[in-house]
């Protein structure tokens, strides 16, 4: 699997990591995101459009992501999340996959990720959703 | 046509990639259609990283995988020679849980379940578990 970055201005800075290849591993999508957190990056989204497979390895890079994205502030707190993920009207606010394929997609609804996790299929959307 | 697929090998992450080009090429032989062919292949690579990661801790140790059609039914026979280990009881994961507040894996036993329609352990005489996946319906009359 490959990976590339990049950082977009929109309404705040997103740093987009476009995923290239089956994701068998969780150790280079974290190592590469923790070097990017280092760097100053807040907000990624995940291009998993060239991602034919993905294995439970790349959920765990997700929270991986996730709980190193997550700020201290009241709208992330624990009983605001958890009364979110239950209600239906929390997602990460630093965190985004654009394009999963159906197979990818079905994995992350299994496994209860588009509970906390937003799914685009259209870019320039999903950088002003940040 | 064969009706029995067989490997193997020595459980190692490095040769997984191996394992799911062994899982790709004989489901297909089988006659399994291609939108089942992600769910069993997703479950067998599941399955045998458990074995590889928790079965024998990253030691070397024996890999069988037998791939066989049954009707309109694939079944996946996974063997190893590790400390017995029953998948069908580990408990469900609570999904409603704020994933910051839930281990990172525990998934792939989860989405194997999901994925295939059967799941059966048993400990094998010689030591050892045995691991039988089954999917229905997936040849090409139907997933």
């Amino acid at each position: 699997m490959e990976i590339a970055v990049s950082e977009v201005q929109a309404r705040v800075p997103v740093t987009i990591f476009y995923l290239k290849g089956a994701v068998t591993s969780n150790t280079k999508i974290e190592q590469r995101a923790q070097a990017a957190f280092d760097a100053g990056a807040r907000n990624i989204l995940l291009d998993l459009s060239e991602v034919p497979y993905m294995a439970t390895s790349g959920l765990r890079a997700l929270h991986f992501i996730y709980t190193l994205l997550r700020s201290d502030a009241e709208e992330e707190s624990d009983a605001v999340v958890k009364s979110g993920i239950a209600a239906g009207t929390y997602t990460s606010p630093h965190l985004k996959l654009l394009k999963p394929n159906a197979n990818v997609t079905e994995a992350l609804k299994v496994a209860g990720y588009d509970m906390f996790l937003e799914l685009h299929s259209d870019k320039n959307k999903a950088l002003n959703s940040f | 046509m064969n009706d029995v697929y067989a490997l193997s090998m020595i459980a190692d992450l490095e040769r997984l990639e191996e394992l799911r080009a062994f899982v790709e090429a004989n489901a297909q032989r089988l006659g399994v259609h291609p939108p089942a062919l992600y769910d069993v292949l997703l479950a067998v690579n599941e399955m045998a990283t458990n074995i590889v990661v928790h079965g024998y801790a990253g030691q070397p140790g024996a890999l069988e995988v037998e791939l066989r059609r049954e009707g309109e039914a694939l079944v996946v026979r996974l063997a190893d020679r590790a400390p017995p280990f029953d998948p069908t009881r580990a408990p469900v994961p609570d999904t409603t849980t704020p994933p910051h507040l839930r281990p990172p894996g525990g998934m792939g036993i989860h989405v194997t379940r999901r994925f295939m329609d059967s799941m059966s352990h048993r400990i094998l005489a010689q030591g050892g578990n045995e691991l039988t996946l089954i999917k229905y319906g997936v040849m090409a009359s139907g997933r």
